[in-house]
């Protein structure tokens, strides 16, 4: 009981610190400055936020894309997109970027600061490798000799028998895309599976599974028209969770796929 | 019957098909009535549909088919399109959804990424989009164009067509004419120097540009007092219409600025609160005509241009009908622009009435001042933005209005700082307050002879409404209210055929559309859209 109250009246100290901190941080106006709190001890408070409140969408590692909660976060470890100073990812992490899954969040100015440190040790624990192609070989190399536009469509130019790729770089981390390049079997988003089916009326229909609920099931057909059908209707349907996209493992050279990846990364939502 | 029926359905879900819309189908809309390709139907913005499906007969069996719940809470004023099955609709205010036109089903879904502070004066709000082969164009808040393809909402360009910074948004559904992209953008309360402007459809490129505040040089820029022309408003926030024989397409203006202070602009202020006339190759204006002169109100012509070919006084002519903000409803010649006719359609006090040239007699001491004024129609005026329908069956023009509402129109300190109002005071009570206004006024639907403005009937009710209005072949009028009662009117008398209560605003015009044998009906309350049919 003693122990308890002891312990409460410790925290109820801390809160009114921290509080008093923050007041006096708020004051200071610390976005003005730069990070004032990046101690090591400051860095392990950062990483506990990350781990309970980012590492769902970013990974623990910070290599984003995947996992988590459906949500899909950007790849920390490599080179930030708001990431050119302290002050801009702060600010990032204070008001999220609208209009995506990044939410702002209500930590208080020195827990921002504590992330940020913490969010830049990322970047540094990153393995070699990360982020060393050049993404302008990389486009090249994605329009000719890798073929790969022939299925996938960046900025509407492309084939349509795969997922435009447009944006990627914004949800999917540099080691996934290299290895949805190298060993594309591994992980197959199940809007991109595909689907064959069978209606009463006799007709074969296949494509992208795109949307699929109790009573019916969406479809990009293979002649590229969007279709829902009722599954009442159907005779039979069959889910291809395997990936169409052929591996390039040995056919383009490791250079050649960093060079493609800088340029897939490269590939963000419009910047604010 | 029901299993007949049943199959009918499936054989509709299961068919929608690959979507190009070519020039020649959006120039022949008219005679595909089970699609809706652009934001009021066809380039004549009558928002009337050839189905017949659902009519004066069957109403009462309508039901409710599904229902798309937008993930904002945002004002939804978009109309939909459909093309071969597929609806395309934006969730307010910029994020594109496509789903399956017979049962609501999602295909895909493009989310915006948008800054958190944006300059609209009344919402973030969108108010649809357009469709050209099998690309999607939006407009957004701010100030972006955006191209999507249409079957996976891939992004095929996004350009910044103007700096929302500066008081600039893009709220209206954009027209296709050709192989341009038609856009203008909002900003009337922002002091902003308004513009339409054509843009490639294929790459984006700018193709050029009118500005509705004519500059140094330009004909009429001389009724603009000094600099006033640089901060002169002239919005363009809802779709225009287009005439393919003539080759010229019809835009509402917008206000000029500062909305209620006139002091500091004195003149005309063209082109604000006008019709403009340009052709769509070049930009170049062929006619304009001004409805209000020197607007004080915020009467915005920002209505849509209903165009109309049939007899004026014995002689066939091509016209355009107007039920405007302020007030009268006017009919012109669209070939010249020359005025033929203009009548009050509700109770008004800023006028005594129109000359024969076509402009105002302006009642003395109606505009605002220091103390206030109460003048009649009110801020939001005898109508707005929402679309009027003309029904080639019944040869009636049909229009929400809102009757005997005034606002106290003050004036005030016209300062302009960038990117913050500059409207120089404001009117009081913007929506009548039931519970303690004296004066709340009424909504109605109407029906006017075209030739004459003379009222046929009157739908009356208790509220005033920001629901458009939509008539079909089936000789009914569709149209709803501020507090969510969607109702089906006679189109000959106006007569209460069948009504549902939605339970929320209704702020977008209906559409109708039809897949495989069964004709849809949609309009949004709340934060969702409806969509009707008739029962298997
Ligand atoms: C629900 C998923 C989600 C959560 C939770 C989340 N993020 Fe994000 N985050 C994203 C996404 C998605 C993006 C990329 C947004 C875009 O498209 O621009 C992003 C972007 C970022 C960026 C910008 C990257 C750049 O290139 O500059 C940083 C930094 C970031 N997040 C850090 C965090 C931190 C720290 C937390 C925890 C406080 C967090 N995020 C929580 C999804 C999430
Ligand atoms: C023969 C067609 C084809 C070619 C060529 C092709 N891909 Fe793919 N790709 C696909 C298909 C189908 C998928 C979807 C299934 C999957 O995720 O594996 C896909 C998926 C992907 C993904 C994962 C997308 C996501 O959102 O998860 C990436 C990244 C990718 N491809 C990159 C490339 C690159 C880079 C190339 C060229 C070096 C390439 N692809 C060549 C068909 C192709």
């Amino acid at each position: 009981m003693q122990i308890l109250r002891i312990s409460l009246s410790i925290s109820t100290l801390g809160l009114v610190l921290a509080g008093l901190l923050s007041l006096a941080a708020q004051q200071q106006n610390p976005k003005r400055q730069s990070n004032p709190f990046t101690s090591s001890e400051d860095v392990v408070a950062g990483s506990r936020i990350y781990r309970s409140h980012c590492a769902s969408c970013h990974g623990l590692d910070g290599s984003g894309g995947g996992g988590g909660h459906g949500g899909q976060g950007a790849d920390l470890t490599g080179q930030l997109r708001y990431g050119a100073s302290d002050e801009e990812l702060y600010s990032v992490l204070e008001t999220g970027i609208p209009g995506t899954e990044m939410v702002a969040t209500f930590f208080d100015g020195k827990q921002l600061w504590q992330l940020v440190s913490f969010v830049r040790t990322l970047a540094k624990a990153a393995q070699p490798g990360t982020l060393v192609g050049n993404a302008e070989r990389g486009a090249l190399l994605f329009a000719k000799k890798g073929g790969c536009v022939q299925c996938h469509m960046i900025g509407g130019k492309g084939g349509r028998k795969a997922p435009p790729l447009g944006g990627i770089g914004s949800s999917r981390s540099s080691k996934s895309l290299k290895n949805s390049i190298l060993r594309p079997a591994e992980q197959v988003l199940p809007s991109h599976w595909t689907v064959q089916i069978l209606t009463n009326r006799g007709e074969k229909v296949s494509g992208q599974r795109l949307n699929e609920d109790t009573f019916s099931i969406q479809v990009l057909d293979s002649k590229g028209r969007l279709r829902s059908l009722m599954k009442k209707d159907l005779v039979s349907y069959n889910i291809n969770k395997k990936s169409a996209m052929p591996s390039y493992e040995g056919i383009l050279s490791d250079e050649e796929i960093d060079d493609i990846v800088a340029y897939l990364s490269s590939l963000r939502r419009k910047r604010l | 019957m029901r299993t007949l029926q049943i199959l009918a359905l499936a054989t509709a879900t299961a068919s929608g098909s690959f979507s190009q819309v070519s020039t020649d189908r959006l120039l022949n809309a008219e005679n595909e009535p089970s699609q809706w390709m652009t934001y009021s139907g066809t380039y004549k913005s009558q928002r009337f549909s050839k189905l017949d499906q659902i009519n004066r007969q069957n109403v009462t069996e309508l039901e409710l088919k599904w229902v798309f719940q937008a993930e904002s809470l945002d004002k939804f004023q978009s109309t939909p399109l459909v093309v071969d099955g597929v609806m395309y609709l934006t969730e307010p205010p910029n994020n594109v959804v496509a789903i399956d036109a017979a049962t609501g089903r999602r295909f895909w879904k493009y989310t915006h990424n948008e800054p958190t502070k944006v300059n609209v004066c009344c919402g973030r709000v969108n108010r649809g989009l357009a469709i050209w082969k099998n690309s999607l164009f939006m407009g957004t808040v701010d100030g972006r164009l955006l191209s999507l393809d249409a079957q996976t909402g891939s992004v095929n360009w996004d350009i910044t067509v103007v700096d929302y910074l500066g008081g600039y948004s893009i709220t209206l559904a954009p027209l296709i004419i050709k192989d341009k992209i038609i856009i203008g953008t909002a900003g009337g309360e922002y002091g902003i120097r308004g513009f339409l402007q054509a843009h490639d459809v294929r790459t984006g490129k700018k193709l050029w540009r009118f500005y509705t505040i004519p500059g140094p040089g330009e004909p009429g820029h001389e009724t603009w007092e000094g600099d006033s022309w640089k901060r002169g408003g002239g919005s363009v926030w809802l779709t225009g219409s287009y005439d393919p024989e003539l080759n010229l397409t019809y835009w509402g203006i917008g206000n000029p600025s500062p909305d209620w202070n006139g002091d500091v602009r004195k003149g005309d202020n063209l082109y604000s609160d006008s019709v403009i006339a340009l052709n769509p190759d070049n930009g170049k204006l062929d006619w304009y005509y001004q409805f209000t002169p020197h607007d004080e109100w915020d009467w915005d012509a920002v209505q849509i241009p209903v165009l109309v070919d049939r007899p004026f006084k014995g002689k066939q002519r091509k016209l355009i009908l107007w039920g405007n903000r302020n007030g009268f409803y006017y009919v012109l010649d669209r070939v010249t622009g020359e005025f033929l006719v203009a009548k009050a359609f509700v109770y008004q006090n800023w006028a005594k009435g129109i000359d024969k040239k076509g402009r105002p007699i302006r009642a003395p001491n109606q505009g605002p001042s220091a103390e206030g004024t109460k003048t009649y129609p009110s801020v939001q005026g005898a109508t707005n933005w929402y679309s009027p329908t003309y029904s080639p069956q019944t040869g009636l023009f049909y229009l929400s209005v809102w009757e005997s509402y005034p606002s106290t129109y003050y004036k005030g300190d016209p300062t302009y700082t960038r990117g913050n109002r500059y409207v120089g005071s404001l009117p009081q009570g913007i929506y009548p307050n039931t519970t303690t206004d004296t004066e709340p006024g009424y909504g109605a639907v109407r029906a006017l002879a075209p030739e004459t403005g003379e009222l046929e009937w009157e739908f009356k009710m208790a509220e005033v409404s920001e629901s458009g209005l939509m008539s079909t072949a089936g000789n009914i009028l569709f149209s709803g209210s501020m507090q969510g009662q969607f109702v089906i009117l006679d189109v000959f008398n106006g007569n209460l055929l069948w009504s549902m209560n939605l339970g929320g605003r209704m702020t977008n015009s209906p559409m109708t559309y039809q897949v495989e044998d069964s004709q849809f009906v949609a309009v949004s309350a709340g934060h969702s859209l409806f969509v009707f049919g008739l029962k298997d």
